[in-house]
């Protein structure tokens, strides 16, 4: 029964960090921010490689503190170039996350942490696949507390994340509508401009660094874009392109875990692919598909 | 280490490094000039997505020259898969943007992320198979110019060199066209080629970078030198020629400081002192550096304090604090009667009214229009319209 141990976890993870993900993403779709997303899951990696310098281990809460830190500086930086050296935000990102994503490579290979816990390739792949769950021997086992203690770390962990980062969104939900479509609307309300910025782009980064760890940059970017962007396409309310964007993005960690590690094998590889990659590739086959229906639909109208 | 980082920089650190060094100064000035038109296309991101686009191709090239060859390492193979893949991403890049729902930033994250993601599935795919070879690819992540071989350096020469030659050649044409697409399109000139030719060198650059710079950093060699470019300078010729410089250099000493650790990656090293280079930039540029703004600011505060006083008194508040501000500002002495640099104050501020009632009575609908600046006219006016004004007033 490796499925229980192996495959389940494996899924859990892909599916909470698509769903945390995917969930902050709707703002960036909408703010027309999609690339700080991009930006932010490359800013990070030197507070990771800081983070772990400091505890020594690649999975602490220090490290998680490190990274969001990174984060948060990289965007005030960003807006800071903007504002004051006075260039367009796309020239200032493209910028900044070089040189921060430089910074932390030559971290890693200088300080001795390449190849040992940290290494760029896992950053950017991520490696859903190694979280494993000994415990459950039959499906009945899933339900005895007694292997809860002993659920892979990044299960908790993300489920914490996507639960605290909901119940922000639904507390919260009409301020942010508001401000998402009037940034303006804000200052109205007497929030100061950089606090709405301050707290958008920290649940992002928070997004971004929870599934950073577990699943890998490339599957937190195309997460947050790709589930939102299709969303977006096919509805018209927010409420409901938030709701559809969650629908997007489990189903695509699921078909896409499965396509990676069984229809690999069903087509002939001797084992199976990438499973982050896997679920980025779903995840931007189903934004084709919205986009092409979407096509459709002007041109018959 | 310093000695093998002088020898390397001095080209003597032997052949292969010498042509990756060489090959990687063309590149960088290439890709400078390249990165400014972008950035003025309003397009600086789209290399970013190229470069991540590229995977997929490179993974591709590299099964192709496997099956075709026989050993999956031909560098033509992986240059021609990175580039047709280049193309392939911007072609769906474009046809994903949906003006009302989906912006140009969307598309281009959702582009760069899945053909990312295909390209990590190919890899982790070519990883499986039973053949030699395929631990180099990872080399186009990060770039590792140390471990090059001679055909590849070649390529890299190659190319720098002959998008630098046209640059040179077409530069007129591709400032016009980028700066001003409308006007040079009523000129006669063809904006469309010219803005694909932009698009094909930079997608050349980025296709033939990657070996040594690496896909995720690639960016910065046409963002960061054309960006800090931007703060020394106003005139396009010269912010084209200031990135090409910028770029030549970071990417030689990047190259050369690389090849002399002989493990440090390559674009790791390059871009961080090309981000060294454009903090300096923004930080300390004359007129567009952070500092100089400030200067600037605080100057034009004080002034403004000055004039207000000088209103004051104009209502007949004080006679003695116009003294106060003359004597303060070394024009006058303790007696009230004028210093030279009064003197020579009150001279140009004599000037400054004359020009600017020329100005006035020449063109007055541009006066009203600058009025209220407190800038003398000079730092405000072109110089040939302040020569013209002399010229009538003669």
């Amino acid at each position: 029964m490796t499925f229980l141990q192996i495959d389940l976890p494996a899924i859990s993870v892909a599916i909470l960090a698509a769903l945390t993900a995917a969930l902050v993403g709707n703002l960036l779709i909408l703010r027309r921010q999609a690339l700080m997303g991009d930006a932010l899951s490359h800013m990070v990696l030197p507070g990771i490689v800081a983070g772990y310098l400091i505890s020594g281990h690649p999975k602490t809460w220090v490290t998680i503190a490190c990274a969001l830190v990174a984060g948060l500086f990289g965007a005030a930086v960003v807006a800071l170039i903007r504002k004051i050296g006075r260039l367009d935000m796309a020239t200032a990102m493209g910028v900044v996350l070089t040189a921060m994503f430089a910074a932390g490579v030559l971290m890693i290979e200088t300080t001795g942490t390449a190849g040992v816990h940290l290494d760029v390739e896992h950053a950017l792949y991520g490696s859903i696949e190694s979280v494993i769950w000994p415990h459950p021997m039959t499906w009945v086992d899933i339900l005895n507390p007694d292997g809860w203690g002993h659920l892979p770390e990044e299960i908790p962990f993300l489920a914490g994340t996507f639960a605290i980062l909901s119940a922000a969104f639904l507390l919260t939900a009409k301020e942010i509508t508001l401000v998402t479509f009037d940034p303006s609307f804000g200052i109205t309300l007497g929030l100061p401009f950089w606090v709405t910025e301050l707290a958008i782009n920290g649940a992002v980064a928070i997004a971004v660094v929870a599934a950073f760890d577990a699943a890998g940059s490339i599957l937190v970017i195309a997460m947050l874009i790709c589930p939102a962007a299709t969303a977006r396409l096919t509805t018209n309310r927010f409420s409901s392109q938030i709701w559809a964007s969650l629908f997007f993005a489990t189903t695509a960690a699921i078909v896409g875990y499965c396509l990676a590690v069984w229809g690999a094998a069903a087509l002939g590889a001797s084992s199976a692919v990438n499973a982050a990659g896997g679920i980025a590739c779903v995840a931007g086959l189903i934004l084709g598909i919205a986009a092409v229906w979407r096509r459709w639909l002007q041109h018959s109208t | 280490m310093f000695g093998m980082l002088i020898e390397a920089l001095l080209l003597e650190g032997g052949y292969n490094s010498t042509i990756v060094m060489i090959g990687l100064g063309l590149l960088g000035a290439a890709a400078g000039p390249v990165g400014t038109f972008m950035i003025l296309k309003g397009r600086p991101l789209l290399a970013d997505a190229v470069a991540h686009a590229t995977l997929p191709g490179i993974a591709a090239g590299f099964l192709i020259a496997l099956i075709l060859t026989g050993d999956g390492r031909n560098p033509v193979f992986l240059l021609s898969g990175a580039t047709l893949a280049g193309v392939a991403a911007a072609g769906v890049m474009h046809l994903l943007k949906d003006g009302s729902r989906i912006g140009e930033d969307a598309a281009t994250a959702a582009t760069l992320s899945v053909s990312f993601g295909i390209g990590v599935v190919l890899l982790s795919l070519i990883q499986t198979l039973p053949t030699a070879g395929q631990a180099g690819l990872n080399a186009y992540l990060l770039g590792q110019a140390a471990t090059m071989t001679q055909k590849e350096a070649w390529i890299l020469a190659v190319v720098g060199l002959c998008s630098l030659i046209m640059l040179l050649i077409f530069f007129k044409e591709l400032a016009l066209s980028a700066f001003d697409p409308i006007g040079s399109a009523a000129l006669g000139l063809p904006v469309r080629s010219l803005d694909l030719l932009t698009t094909a060198l930079m997608l050349l650059l980025v296709a033939s970078g990657l070996r040594a710079v690496g896909l995720i950093l690639i960016l910065a060699l046409l963002v960061t030198p054309a960006a800090a470019a931007r703060y020394w300078t106003d005139s396009l010729p010269r912010v084209a020629l200031l990135s090409a410089l910028f770029g030549g250099a970071g990417a030689y000493f990047g190259g050369g400081i690389s090849a002399a650790t002989s493990g440090l990656p390559t674009g790791a090293l390059i871009v961080v002192i090309m981000s060294v280079l454009f903090t300096i930039s923004v930080l300390f540029a004359p007129k567009r550096g952070v500092i100089a703004i400030a200067v600037r600011r605080r100057r034009l505060s004080r002034n403004l304090k000055y004039l207000r006083a000088l209103g004051r008194i104009a209502d007949g508040v004080a006679l003695a604090e116009l003294l106060k501000i003359a004597r303060g500002r070394g024009w006058a002495d303790s007696e009230g009667r004028p210093t030279p640099a009064g003197e020579r104050a009150a001279k140009s501020w004599a000037e400054e009214e004359r020009l600017r009632s020329l100005y006035l009575d020449d063109r007055p609908e541009e006066a009203s229009r600058i009025g209220g600046s407190l800038l003398p006219l000079k730092r405000l006016l072109p110089r040939d319209v302040i020569a013209d004004l002399e010229r009538r007033s003669v």
